[in-house]
């Protein structure tokens, strides 16, 4: 569910600049996420693991110009 | 027809009942959002899983040992037990266990986060998945076209190895 949620986010906001914040109670999203940003050609970061699990991602050519929330369970 | 055999799922559906419905919808939208080509054929009790009227698709432990039955509510040390290894199979012969099983199996799948299984097909469709129904297997049954969602193909065994020549597939 986490990477077809974030899936939905990135087609809801194409641009280029948007940073999208997951939130997971899934944890098999700790190896799903970052695959599957592998794959897609997505830069991910780690921000927390307890008491949820939350990543940060965008797009590879974008360096933090301007941030959006896109929400996923 | 390009696209390298990585690039493409495909996944036979002859199973007819919830737990078997779930991974095949699971794995053709996560492989649908990774941009794969994900065509879906539906034969024999598969059929159930593309009804409109999913009160079909159940699950049961009857025959079924591989699955794990716990309770979704109640006190930890009751939800820690697997009602299909403790108790006798012939209990799940009662009137209501298939019931009992389908509406437990239902909320547990709900708590882990899942949607139900109407929901994650009409995603499956929403991100591009194909779905074909057999049509030897409708007329077999006696289905209608008209008691399927929308939108499916009707074709045969012969149009999708058509379709999916170079395509990994699954049969479930």
């Amino acid at each position: 569910m986490p990477v077809i949620k974030l899936k939905k986010a990135l087609t809801q906001y194409p641009d280029e600049s948007c940073v999208f914040l997951l939130s997971l109670t899934d944890t098999g999203g700790m190896k799903d996420v970052p695959a599957f940003c592998r794959q897609q050609q997505l830069e991910w970061v780690l921000q927390q693991e307890q008491p949820f699990i939350e990543f940060k991602v965008w797009r590879k050519h974008n360096v933090f110009s301007g941030e959006r929330g896109g929400g996923s369970k | 027809m390009n696209e390298s055999s990585s690039e493409q799922l495909s996944i036979i559906q002859t199973k007819g009942t919830l737990d078997w419905a779930y991974p095949v919808f699971i794995l053709a939208s996560t492989a649908a959002a990774m941009d794969k080509k994900v065509e879906l054929f539906f034969t024999f009790y598969g059929l159930n899983c593309l009804l409109k009227d999913t009160r079909g698709l159940k699950v049961s432990p009857l025959g079924n040992p591989g699955m794990v039955m716990k309770s979704p509510v109640g006190p930890n040390w009751l939800r820690a037990v697997d009602w299909n290894k403790v108790l006798p199979g012939l209990v799940w012969t009662l009137p209501g266990a298939a019931m009992l099983a389908t509406w437990g199996f239902k909320k547990q799948m709900l708590m882990e986060g899942q949607v139900p299984v109407e929901e994650l097909r009409a995603l499956c469709l929403e991100l591009g998945v194909s779905m074909t129904a057999c049509q030897m297997t409708i007329d077999l049954m006696g289905y209608q076209q008209s008691d399927f969602i929308e939108p499916i193909s009707f074709s045969g065994a012969a149009t999708y190895f058509a379709n999916t020549p170079k395509t990994q597939s699954l049969f479930i």
